[in-house]
């Protein structure tokens, strides 16, 4: 049996708390526990089976088994990939899209690569980070990116990755080289546990009604950031799922309070990837809060959503706040704009808006960013310094793990890259060796076929709401920038009443006509569990400090919230929060 | 808007997994690539760059439209 399932069940329906997804296909279920005169009466299910019901529900359950399972194909996900098979396990990657085409990595353009000839020493830009990260980051992991970077470097120079705007050659080329085997176009939405250790997952296909399962001895999440498929950044496929799929198995989850604050965007793939060094940026919080709070204040500028923020904001390096910075400095590892709106130098053919009037630079919403994770800062929350989760055999890297690499906002230019270069590494050895000292458990058949229902409740649902409208329903609620960039507890609670009753009402009801659908139903049950996160951990941290700015809590509070936040289910099924002391400080 | 048109297409199906949000699909019967999601086209001009044929035409913004965090 399912523990998600167990959970569910345990709890009543109106109790249930953490948009699990096991609630997507609760409805049945939901329907004997709801508590009368309680709720929305249940949507009635129609009488007799399409084909489409048939169809899916004969889908067969593909199963594969592996050493290590890798969920990602950004770069986290290929360093993690071959560094786990480099160290002797069997490994299987499971992309949502495609290889070197997903999540982030597409349109990263810088990559950091740190040399003290570069004139600075490992121990300053160690002090540096810190206190441009206000104490924040983990040390650990801000030292990994400065020892392996140039490692990372060097081996992505080998597979081509600077001689390619696409990288999808250059990221497929060590898999191929070592038959690692890939499997694309599949959503994994449920992370297999037995007694306490992960045994695998189990997803869907957006090609064909097939679920797939895969037994593993360690799984690696390289899902990347999280988002709610924001305006202006490319990043409509990071819908949290790592940090959900996760979550629901008990892994604890940091970093939900800290905010990406890009008033600005960046489309398409500006010519080829780039390394950065530290001796050509400055080390400081790259945040744009302040642009927000100035926009929250007086309105945008009369220079449109685009423009600068009236009055200038704060100043520049240095201010923790400060305006986002110039165009050649847009915090977010994406590299520099595309060629100001001119249409950008581009790739090898020209550039993506050649000949299209150029990317759109300017002409998209105001904080196009809204709701966006840090690079770094949400996901997993590491127990050690080699991406281990509290999940035995379950590791994160990437923007998937809370590493905190430059705390709770963003210090370097084309330091995500790498660090995520470096975490995929390191969590493949971490993981290979792991799974050399375990055995296959597989997950019975009549576990996996309660996840399978899970997986196509919303396929076999008559009528429902669209994913579509309940996103944008979700994006009206947590996108203005009066929720997450200047926050407020009264605000916060409102709008986490919202999200609750979305997660309670909705979530339930998601319909999808279509496998592109059904993959979007489980995303948006992910996003809403992921605006939960994200409210409760802003509501709790009260202070002001990096990229979490409370207008109620103004002031850095060094005595009180020298932490991070850690969220994790309850054993009522509830979200709890927990402080955890930042080690070294 | 978005993902717009795809003129003279090849059918060598390379764009249909460079879209991150699925928007493209082979059609089955003409064997080209067709725009069958285009409510979801994030912009990312991924298919363009990957397009052998420059066959894909983008054109600014989305098709629905998007929430801003002020305005």
């Amino acid at each position: 049996m399912n523990p998600l399932n167990t959970k569910f069940k345990r709890r009543s329906f109106m109790g249930a708390v953490g948009g699990s997804c096991a609630v997507i296909s609760a409805s049945a279920i939901a329907q004997q526990e709801r508590p009368s005169g309680g709720g929305h009466p249940p949507m009635p299910r129609g009488a007799g089976q399409s084909r489409k019901q048939k169809n899916a529900v004969e889908g067969k359950i593909q199963q594969v088994s592996t050493d290590v399972l890798v969920v990602g194909g950004g770069m986290a996900g290929v360093f993690a990939a071959v560094k786990a098979h480099d160290a002797g396990a069997r490994v299987l990657l499971v992309d949502k899209g495609a290889v070197g085409r997903s999540g982030q990595t597409p349109f990263a353009r810088g990559i950091f690569r740190f040399n003290e000839e570069d004139g600075m020493t490992k121990a300053e830009y160690l002090r540096k980070t810190a206190i441009a990260a206000e104490q924040m980051n983990n040390p650990v992991y801000t030292e990994l990116v400065l020892d392996q970077s140039p490692v990372v470097v060097a081996e992505l120079e080998s597979w081509g990755f600077f001689k390619e705007a696409t990288y999808a050659k250059a990221m497929n080329y060590p898999l191929k080289e070592r038959n690692i085997p890939t499997i694309e176009r599949v959503m994994l939405t449920h992370l297999l546990e037995e007694d306490g250790r992960v045994v695998g997952a189990m997803g869907l296909s957006i090609d064909k009604n097939e679920s797939i399962a895969i037994h593993a001895k360690s799984v690696i999440l390289c899902t990347g950031a999280s988002g709610f498929k924001p305006t202006g950044w490319q990043i409509g496929s990071l819908t949290s799922d790592g940090d959900a799929m996760a979550y629901r198995i008990g892994a604890e989850i940091t970093g939900k309070e800290w905010v990406d604050g890009h008033g600005m965007t960046n489309f398409g793939l500006d010519g080829l990837a780039k390394t950065t060094s530290s001796g050509t940026e400055e080390i400081r919080g790259m945040l744009g809060v302040e642009q927000n709070i100035e926009v929250e204040k007086s309105g945008p500028s009369s220079g449109g959503m685009m423009g600068p923020p009236r009055g200038g904001g704060g100043g520049p390096g240095g201010d923790r706040r400060g305006p986002p910075p110039g165009g050649d400095k847009m915090a977010g590892g994406h590299g520099g704009p595309p060629g100001g709106g001119k249409g950008g130098p581009g790739g090898s053919k020209g550039g993506p808006g050649g000949g299209h009037g150029g990317p759109p630079m300017g002409t998209s919403g105001g904080g196009v960013s809204a709701g966006m994770s840090q690079h770094k800062a949400e996901g997993l929350f590491p127990q050690d310094d080699k991406c281990s989760s509290n999940i035995p055999g379950l590791y994160a890297a990437g923007d998937a793990l809370g590493s905190m690499q430059s705390g709770g906002i963003y210090t370097q230019v084309g330091g995500s890259l790498a660090g995520s270069a470096a975490q995929g590494a390191l969590a493949g050895k971490t993981a290979a060796e792991y799974a050399a000292g375990v055995d296959l458990v597989k997950t019975d058949a009549a576990g996996l076929k309660t996840i399978n229902t899970d997986i196509y409740a919303p396929y076999l649902r008559d009528s429902g709401f669209s994913a579509q409208w309940v996103t944008q329903t979700l994006q009206g609620i947590m996108i203005p920038n009066f929720i997450l960039y200047v926050k407020s507890e009264d605000r916060m609670r409102a709008a986490l009443t919202y999200i609750e009753y979305l997660r309670d009402h909705q979530v339930p009801l998601l319909k999808a006509d279509d496998l592109h659908e059904l993959r979007q139903c489980h995303e948006t049950a992910n996003m809403i569990l992921n605006a939960e996160m994200k409210l409760r951990a802003s509501i709790e941290r009260k202070e002001s400090r990096g990229s979490h700015y409370r207008e109620d809590y103004p002031e850095r509070n060094d005595k009180d919230w020298l932490c991070w936040i850690k969220i994790r289910q309850a054993a009522d099924g509830g979200m709890e929060l927990v402080k955890q002391s930042v080690k070294g400080s | 808007m978005a993902i717009e048109r795809i003129d003279g297409c090849i059918g060598c199906g390379t764009c249909v997994p460079t879209c991150p949000t699925d928007v493209i699909r082979m059609n089955e019967k003409t064997k080209k690539a067709e725009i069958r999601y285009p409510q979801d086209c994030q912009v990312c001009y991924l298919c363009q760059q990957y397009c052998p044929v420059d066959a894909i035409t983008i054109t600014d913004g989305r098709t629905i439209p998007s929430i801003s965090a002020w305005g």
